[in-house]
Parts: C-alpha cells; sequence; structure tokens
C-alpha cells in the first residue's frame, strides 16, 4: 500500500490519528464573546453594533427599518438577526511568507481569517446590512489574467500551533491539512479558501470555525482542495452556527479547480 | 417548364380571382400567422435566452418569425387565393432576384452579421471601440450593429465595416489594467514617490491586491524621470475607478509635496 493511499484511508477514518496530525486545537482559558444572535428592537429605537472595525446601525420605524446603505419599507417585528457570515466570494491572499510543503509529510495548519457579519430583519428574512469585519480588498486569483476568479483579500493569520495564533471573536479558524504528494518540494505562496462553500461551526469557547479542509499536491501546478464534511473532528464542543451559502453538489465537495499556487505556477 | 409571369398577367389573375370573402379570409389568415409569427419567436426566444448568448437570441427569433409569416404567406397563397405553385414560386424567385440587383448593399452586410454571430467578436452589453465611437454595444442585428456612446447617442455601424474594421473589445475580459505615465523632476525622491503610488493603490478597495501594482521606469524623459503605475481593477467599473483613482493620487502627491511635470492617461 503506498503512503498516498494510506494517508487517503487515514482520512476517512472516522478519528484521525493526533500523532500523524496534530495535538488537539488550543483551548483558551476564557471563552470569547458571542456577539452573534438575536436582538430585540423597540419602535423607534438605534441600534449598533461593533465587530472589528466595522460597524452596522439599524433604526426600527413602525413600517420601515432604515441602515446607513437602505431603507427596508415593512411592517417591522421586535426582532433582529446579527450572524457571522462568510461573504460571496472565496478568499485568496498572498502569504507574505510562503510555505514550504514537504514532499509525502502532511502537514497541518490552522489558518486565521476575518469572517463577514450580516444583519437581517425576522420574519420575514431579510438583508439589511453586511460588512466584512476587517477591510478587505477585491483581488483576482487565476493562472492568468484571462482565466479565473475575482475573491477578496485580507489580513491572514496561520500556523502550526492554535497556541501561537491570536483569535479576536470576529475571525474564524479554518483548519487545513496539507499534503504533497508529488517528487517536488511545493511553494504555498498564495492561498485560497472557497468560503462561499464553507458552514460556520461555534465551539464551546465561542470561537467560530469552518469544515477542515485537505489541500493535496499530486504533481500538478495545483492543489485539489476537498471539504470533509461536518464540523473539525478533534474540536470538542463544537455545533453548527450556519450553514454554507453556496449550494454544494455531491459532486462538487471535491472541489478539482485549481485553488492554490504553487511557485512554478508563477 | 416553369414559364415567368409578366407583371400584367399577374395583376389580371388577382383581378379575377379575387372575392370579398376571399379577401377577407386572406387578411385574417395573414394576421393570424403575423400573431403566431410573433408569439412563438418571443416564446422560443426567451426559453432559448438561458442557454444561448442575447445576440444569437435575437437572430433565432428574426428567423422562426419570418420562417412562420413566408409559411402562412404561401398558404394564403395556396389555400384561398388559389394560385397556380408554379407561378408562385417563380413569382417568388423574381421577386428575390429583384430585392436582391436593388439591394445589392445589405447582402454583404447581411453574410457579415452571419459571420459575427459565429465569431462572436462581442456581445451585447459589451464595451468596444471601433472606428472613432467607444460605446456599449446595444444589439448586433443581421444588417448593423448598433452602439451607445458614452454621452448617449446611438451609432449605428453596418456589420461589413465591423467586420471590415480593426476593434476593441474593452469588456471581453473580467479585469483590466490602468497604465498611468508620469513624469517626476529629477530631483524628486523616486523611492519615496514609489511609495506614494502604492500607498494609495493599497488603500484603494477597487484597486486589485493582485496582479500586483507595479511602478515601472521607463526612462528619462524630456520633463523628468518617466514612471508609469501600472494597475488591476474589473472591468465593468474601469471608468469610474479611473476617475477616483487619479484623483487619490493627485491629492496624495501634493499632500507630499511631489510635483508631477505632467500627467497623461493612454487612450483607452
Amino acid at each position: 500500500m503506498s503512503f498516498s493511499t494510506l494517508f487517503k484511508s487515514i482520512l476517512h477514518q472516522p478519528h484521525i490519528s493526533s500523532k500523524l496530525l496534530n495535538a488537539l486545537p488550543f483551548i483558551p482559558e476564557e471563552p470569547c464573546e458571542a456577539w452573534w444572535g438575536k436582538f430585540d428592537l423597540a419602535e423607534g429605537e438605534t441600534r449598533s453594533w461593533t465587530v472589528g472595525t466595522s460597524h452596522l446601525t439599524v433604526q426600527r420605524f413602525q413600517y420601515e427599518w432604515r441602515s446607513p446603505s437602505q431603507r427596508i419599507l415593512m411592517t417591522t417585528q421586535a426582532q433582529v438577526l446579527l450572524t457571522p457570515h462568510l461573504g460571496t466570494s472565496p478568499l485568496a491572499v498572498r502569504l507574505i511568507k510562503p510555505l514550504h510543503i514537504p514532499v509525502d509529510q502532511p502537514l497541518f495548519v490552522y489558518v486565521i481569517a476575518p469572517i463577514w457579519i450580516s444583519l437581517y430583519t425576522t420574519n420575514p428574512t431579510l438583508l439589511i446590512d453586511e460588512k466584512p469585519s476587517l477591510p478587505l480588498k477585491e483581488t483576482w486569483f487565476g493562472d492568468n489574467t484571462r482565466e479565473g476568479e475575482l475573491c477578496y483579500s485580507g489580513p491572514l493569520e496561520y500556523g502550526s500551533q492554535l497556541s501561537e495564533l491570536i483569535y479576536q471573536n470576529y475571525q474564524i479558524i479554518i483548519p487545513i491539512l496539507l499534503n504533497n504528494g508529488s517528487r517536488e518540494e511545493g511553494i504555498l505562496k498564495r492561498l485560497y479558501l472557497p468560503f462561499p462553500s464553507l458552514s460556520i461551526f461555534v465551539d464551546g469557547h465561542n470561537r467560530l470555525w469552518t469544515e477542515q479542509l485537505n489541500m493535496e499536491w499530486q504533481g500538478h501546478h495545483y492543489p485539489e482542495i476537498h471539504i470533509n464534511p461536518g464540523p473539525p473532528r478533534s474540536v470538542p464542543d463544537i455545533q453548527k452556527l450556519r450553514p454554507a451559502s453556496a449550494n454544494i453538489h455531491p459532486k462538487d465537495t471535491w472541489l478539482t479547480a485549481c485553488k492554490t499556487l504553487l511557485r512554478k505556477a508563477f | 417548364m416553369i414559364s415567368f409571369p409578366s407583371p400584367g398577367d399577374l395583376i389580371k389573375s388577382f383581378e379575377l380571382g379575387i372575392s370579398l370573402k376571399v379577401l377577407v379570409q386572406s387578411v385574417l389568415l395573414g394576421g393570424l400567422g403575423y400573431l403566431t409569427a410573433r408569439i412563438t419567436s418571443t416564446l422560443v426566444s426567451k426559453a432559448l435566452a438561458k442557454h444561448i448568448t442575447a445576440h444569437h437570441c435575437m437572430v433565432f427569433r428574426y428567423i422562426i418569425f419570418w420562417i412562420i409569416l413566408i409559411g402562412f404567406g404561401f398558404g394564403i397563397m395556396m389555400g384561398p387565393l388559389q394560385l397556380d405553385i408554379n407561378r408562385v414560386g417563380a413569382s417568388f424567385l423574381v421577386l428575390l432576384v429583384g430585392i436582391g440587383i436593388s439591394a445589392q448593399s445589405l447582402v454583404p452586410n447581411f453574410i457579415s452579421g452571419i459571420a459575427l454571430m459565429i465569431e462572436k467578436p462581442f456581445a451585447i452589453g459589451d464595451n468596444i471601440v471601433i472606428n472613432e465611437w467607444l460605446g456599449e454595444v446595444l444589439s448586433i442585428d443581421l444588417l448593423s450593429t448598433k452602439i451607445r456612446t458614452r454621452d448617449n447617442t446611438l451609432v449605428r455601424v453596418p456589420n461589413e465595416a465591423v467586420l471590415k474594421t480593426e476593434l476593441r473589445n474593452l469588456s471581453h475580459f473580467p479585469i483590466r489594467r490602468l497604465d498611468i505615465s508620469m513624469h517626476f523632476n529629477f530631483k524628486e525622491d523616486l523611492d519615496h514617490v514609489k511609495t506614494i503610488l502604492f500607498d494609495v493603490a493599497q488603500h484603494n478597495p477597487q484597486c486589485l491586491d493582485f496582479p500586483i501594482p507595479e511602478a515601472i521606469f521607463l526612462g528619462f524623459g524630456e520633463y523628468g524621470a518617466h514612471i508609469q503605475l501600472s494597475i488591476w481593477c474589473k472591468q465593468n467599473i474601469f471608468f469610474d475607478f479611473k476617475d477616483e483613482f487619479q484623483f487619490a493620487l493627485h491629492k496624495a502627491l501634493n499632500a507630499n509635496g511631489i510635483k508631477i511635470a505632467t500627467l497623461y492617461l493612454p487612450n483607452i
């Protein structure tokens, strides 16, 4: 049995060997503050939330919701829903320090990225406002300037140990398993995260997580990104907070398109 | 052998054969044919709209409309009017030849329209530059292409001219590069200038993070050091972005006391 076959079989086991991948994620002593949820507003009341560097404000009238970006005319209900969101486009970030991926040596990396904040009316659910928690820029991710995808780009941290990273409550943790099945060392210069295809989970300490991503090279220019369905297995006391915004067909869960660039692709 | 009727014979046959009842039947059938052609072509084009381009959709609509209408026309001639098929066919051929001779200039345009449909160098809604015209493509008809210029005027370009002329499609790729050429006095600290240029690009949310903005030293120009800033944005916001970015750039350079010897943009 080749190592890659063995590795894939390990991946499909209900419990991944912690020796092979990593120890359990760092559990902070103090839980983070949960800023999401349903909030009551009386008629005429104005309410604001600050998450990261973004501010969301809404004012309720009898027949109108008013925010700085728009006005929604409807018979208003008392509650609004504030929720984390992963945006409508993937996140593609240039790594300041490239990540070296050795051959046939799986690595586990935690990536911490900013999240979006959405504010909805209830009954019916209508979007009042939506913002990224930190300023994001747009970027192009593709082989060339003809074919590719428009993505967001923003501040991002990564490390092999979650305890090394500083987590803020406006961020989300993306566990990534990197494996280089090719014969050459891979160097990751840009990281692609398929945000609209990922769900949001929350652990017992109010930290936000996505599904685990498996990135694998097989000697091609681009790795394949696989989304491991369900919450990260090694995180205790975790539950789903919001499903993926993009509809993923079972066949598409194996995102075989180009997702991360290796140095040789440039 | 088919004998071609003379115009006099045609008029005579119509005079003798048409009663009021037949005339009413023919008009009603003609109306029904028009309605059927209109409804069918619209329904088919709507059904196809999600699967083919707007241009192809429009051509299909025309073709379906005219096939049905001509079919009804033949039906009227063969039915209520009870005309001889040979004579009708021959008359139709004569009519076609007549139209062809009198409208020779239309034929190359028609053929060019078909060629455009196959080649697809642009689509409806694209911004193109053709001859001196820059504008949004409103329609690609069988004979001409219509463009709405940025000052909201309509330009009709014959399809033959579209096919023969060099054309620039500004909307073909999803992103576009904006090149801004500037001359700075030789006494300026060019490293500082570069820092300011990149800073403006970094702080503009519409300036793409990748492809990476570049500042290229093009050479020693007449007015000073010739530097080109190349930045990228989404093609659909190009013109707005260009305006906004230049204002921001001018403001940032002024704020840092850097004088531009000249500032110009290439023709878009």
